[in-house]
């Protein structure tokens, strides 16, 4: 028998008016269900998503235990960068001197020096650690903001926040960063564990590592490793602020310095502005 | 009665053919779904595998190419979702009265493909346990993060699409005898009640043009933030323009093919000629070839001007490209992607359902194959300097990535057991409009289409 | 006397006087054979006069007493507090007729600790002595147009800013609208079964 179409009346013989349907005090039921479930729903998610957003918090601060200043007190330093390639003879000590000071595997370089081919076919070494850049292309693409620009100017990675997508590395125009494939070694006895991103050793497996400008180190009033190491006196570490720079023995006004021997950075067209600067040469001003 | 004799919607063989896939499962069909099975598992085994033992160690990348297979996955699989999006949507919009076989098919394939695609944004992350905090504490300025809120409003989207169709078919079919208890049961639950009156009618078209509406902007915006994640950063062979419109046509493209696919291959073991007929089928291969000569319009103009001006970064990665390195796999995209499809639908002689299947077929592999030459020879060239990278997936990534594919077919088994193959209600509607086009100023007595609805919800 | 007598007094005399006069005009071009004089320095400044001059740095160098000395190598320092203490070198100047050696500095305005070092000679013993300076701006009068823009940044900071909320309120719309319409639509649909139209 055909059932209601169109133009039909659902009046079933025996029915009494339609709105007096025996099943609406369920659907009125129902809906009440429905609303008061909406209603748990909506407040369960968002009491789960405060009570995550405070985890998350707390996290945070704690990862900044290391870091005992203050934003103000931090900002009056900005870190900068530079390389005096007149000096470097391509030795790789400061790669070594990180790798050393940082505990990484030996095929993880957070300073790596290229040999260059120049336009007139010399041949250079370009060490080239983290650029710090102002305008760091890997802070605008991480999702979670785990890799994030410090107010001294320094980029530093959370390796307990970031989850690993490695969209900071495809951002990177350096190749700067490294991902930690692996699980690490273990730690010579005697090193504690440390999770701060000013200095995160042992590196996290599942998450992306690299030079850190040996922040931790910068904020005690030290140098980094691979100024230390560095056998030709070949790498600076300066303030753009205090508008000096010094690799342990000479001490130079930094834009002096710069604009006296026109001093450049790498991929300039980018606009990433990098707190790293090349004094262009090729290992030949060896006076000592 | 209408006038014109109407095959198509003879209701007792349209329901008793869109219920074979549901009351029938031979043996055959049992072989096929153990044997997906098995590879589905072998690949949820590799990745646990690489949850618990290897992390990302057990991937065949590395520093330089750090991405590969997974996400290349990624972005086809969710490309191939693209189908459903098409059909049920943009044919709806232009009323194109054809698709009307087709609709469910596409929107199963849809769904299967948008699930499983979206579970490799997190396979392939380091730690996958922490994508809360995609939700807790996000960057909005990612690219990554918009990806994710894409995705789930297109999947929420694409669902809809799926079930609101169903309320109606599942009520014609909730008393029909050769279905078990479970899955009348299920059609009860899922019919909401549904009577057919001219109200619920409009409630339901409402709906459906609503979400049908909005899924097309949707669906644009999800491939196109796909393609941000390489064309957002400075990367020679990413950085293009033209990488949002590329990723969509390629999505649909690779969707349409899909469809086509399974539309041919459940049309042969459920012998569903008499609707999905061979005039269904061609049209939605023209649609193909009309997809398949844009993209190939958009990876000319592409490669023209990245080879033209000779920037030195460019130039190599189109050496690379088309005579060295990765020249076997970029001419059997083409091959097996532009000509052969193109060919094969173009020639009048293959233009039949076998051909058109081979070709849908052919776009599969090689939309997949063009997929991984996005993603993986930009990442070889290095940036400053050094060697070139290299990379070859390994048997965990293939594991992986077979297993998805084999999941995706058994998510479409699976949901074609329960739900019929052919969107009843929708065919009717249509033909109800077409016949309904034909008279003129009599009121049209809709003709009953749907015995056995009871009263009572 | 004698002739040869007169001759041989005058003789010897002549070489008395000789020999003793050598050693005391020698030593008079020594002045004080061995001992070399002590340096007084004494470091003074001089702000700029106009905006774009910069300041001078004077080193007066005088000998105790009070002569000044000249042609003396004074190296200028500047002392900062960088990782530790550090010198810079300002550069060095030879001290004039009045003893004064002069430098400018780069610098236009702040505190800085200038170091003035004479190496020791052979006339002179190294001296060192160190200054505090307070250099003020000078006040800029007259100059063409406000401060130098930020390179265009700041536009698109504001995009940067104002595009992704909007982004997310557009998405969480849609998903209002979404959820909104499976509800409106399934409460609809089950209601709409006893009635007609």
């Amino acid at each position: 028998m055909p059932g209601p179409g169109h133009g039909d009346s659902v009046s079933a013989p025996g029915a009494a008016a339609p709105d007096a349907h025996p099943l609406d005090q369920h659907e009125l039921s129902r809906r009440a269900f429905v609303k008061a479930a909406a209603l748990f729903g909506a407040g369960g998610f968002l009491a789960a998503g405060g009570l995550v957003g405070l985890s998350s918090l707390t996290r945070v601060s704690a990862a900044a235990d290391l870091d005992t200043m203050t934003a103000e007190e931090l900002a009056r330093r900005q870190w900068a960068m530079v390389f005096d390639l007149r000096r470097c003879d391509g030795c790789g000590r400061c790669t070594r001197g990180c790798q050393q000071m940082h505990h990484l595997p030996e095929e993880q370089e957070w300073i790596k020096v290229y040999t260059v081919t120049g336009a007139s076919g010399q041949e250079f070494s370009l060490p080239v650690p983290c650029q710090m850049c102002e305008q760091a292309p890997c802070v605008q693409v991480c999702p979670v903001a785990a890799t994030f620009k410090a107010p001294d100017g320094v980029v530093l990675v959370d390796q307990e926040v970031c989850i690993g997508c490695r969209m900071c590395m495809a951002a990177c125009p350096y190749g700067v960063r490294t991902f930690n494939w692996q699980k690490p070694a273990p730690l010579p006895a005697g090193v504690a564990e440390e999770s701060s991103p000013l200095f995160t050793t042992p590196q996290r497996q599942g998450t992306v590592g690299k030079c850190d400008s040996c922040a931790h180190r910068l904020r005690e009033g030290d140098f980094p490793a691979c100024v230390t190491s560095c056998s030709m006196e070949a790498v600076y570490v300066g303030d753009l602020v205090a508008d000096v720079a010094t690799n342990g023995r000479e001490t130079v006004v930094l834009s002096d310095f710069l604009r006296a021997n026109d001093a450049f950075r790498l991929k300039e067209e980018l606009g990433t502005k990098p707190r790293v600067y090349y004094i262009a040469g090729h290992g030949q001003d060896l006076d000592f | 009665m209408a006038g014109r004799d109407l095959p198509n919607t003879s209701t007792d063989e349209l329901r008793a053919a869109a219920l074979r896939p549901v009351v029938g499962a031979g043996r055959r069909f049992w072989i096929l779904f153990a044997a997906l099975g098995l590879v589905a598992a072998a690949g949820a085994v590799a990745y646990a595998w690489q949850l618990i033992a290897g992390g990302l160690s057990v991937t065949g990348y590395n520093d330089q190419v750090f991405w590969g297979s997974y996400e290349a996955t990624l972005v086809a699989f969710i490309g191939f979702s693209y189908g459903g999006a098409l059909v049920s949507a943009i044919l709806r919009l232009t009323n194109a009265s054809w698709r009307g076989p087709i609709t469910r098919i596409a929107e199963v394939s849809a769904l299967a493909t948008l699930l499983v695609g979206a579970l490799f944004p997190i396979i392939h992350l380091g730690h996958p346990e922490r994508v809360w905090e995609l939700f807790v504490r996000p960057n909005f300025q990612s690219p990554i993060f918009w990806d994710m809120v894409a995705i789930l409003t297109y999947m929420l989207a694409t669902l809809i699409l799926l079930v609101l169709p169903l309320v109606p078919d599942t009520a014609a079919l909730r008393e029909e005898p050769r279905l078990g208890r479970l899955h009348r049961v299920l059609y009860r639950v899922l019919s909401l009640g549904w009577t057919g009156t001219p109200r619920q009618r409009q409630i339901l078209n409402r709906a459906m043009t609503t979400v049908a509406i909005l899924i097309v902007p949707l669906a644009v915006v999800v491939h196109t933030v796909l393609s941000y994640t390489f064309s957002l950063t400075s990367r020679p062979g990413w950085h293009s323009t033209i990488f949002g419109p590329y990723f969509v046509i390629g999505a649909v493209y690779s969707g349409v093919a899909v469809v086509i696919l399974a539309a041919i291959i459940y049309r042969r073991a459920y012998h569903l000629q008499r609707w999905i007929d061979d005039r269904t089928i061609r049209n939605l291969a023209f649609v193909m070839l009309a997809l398949g000569v844009a993209y190939g319009y958009a990876t000319f103009s592409e490669l023209t001007t990245e080879g033209f001006v000779g920037k030195q970064a460019e130039v190599e990665l189109l050496y690379g490209l088309l005579l060295e390195r990765f020249a076997p796999l970029f001419w059997a995209f083409i091959g097996m992607g532009l000509l052969a499809p193109v060919a094969l639908i173009a020639i009048p002689r293959t233009r039949t359902p076998r051909g058109i299947a081979l070709a849908a077929g052919l776009v599969i592999v090689a939309m997949y194959l063009k997929r991984l030459l996005i993603v993986v020879p930009p990442l070889t060239r290095p940036v400053i300097g050094g060697d070139a990278g290299s990379y070859l997936p390994s048997p965990v990534e293939i594991a992986i990535v077979s297993g998805a594919a084999a999941g995706v077919v058994l998510i479409m088994l699976f949901l074609f057991r329960f739900i019929p193959v052919l969107a009843i209600d929708e065919m009717g509607e249509i033909e109800h409009e077409r016949a309904g086009a034909g008279r003129e100023g009599a009121a049209s007595v809709r003709p009953a289409l749907k015995p056995g609805v009871s009263t009572d919800g | 006397m004698a002739d040869h007598r007169k001759l041989a007094v005058t003789f010897a005399s002549a070489c008395l006087s000789i020999w003793l006069a050598l050693p005391a005009g020698v030593g008079a071009s020594h002045h004080g054979q061995g001992v070399a004089d002590e340096v007084a320095l004494r470091l003074s400044y001089q702000q700029a006069p106009v905006a774009g001059a910069h300041a001078q740095v004077v080193a007066q160098a005088a000998i105790d007493s009070g002569a000044p000395a000249i042609g003396l190598e004074v190296e200028f320092l500047r002392q900062v507090d960088f990782l530790g203490p550090r010198l810079i070198s300002l550069g060095s100047a030879t001290t004039d007729a009045s003893g004064a050696a002069r430098i400018t500095l780069d610098t236009t305005q702040g505190k800085l600790r200038v170091i003035a070092r004479v190496a020791g000679n052979d006339l002179y013993l190294p001296a060192e002595v160190a200054q505090e300076i307070d250099l003020q701006a000078v006040p800029d009068v007259g100059s063409p147009g406000g401060p130098a823009t930020p390179d265009g940044q700041p536009n698109l900071a504001i995009v940067a800013t104002v595009m992704p909320p909007l982004l997310a309120l557009t998405a969480f719309l849609i998903w209002l609208l979404l959820l909104g319409l499976i509800a409106v639509t399934v409460l609809a649909i089950r209601r709409g079964r006893t009635h007609a139209t």
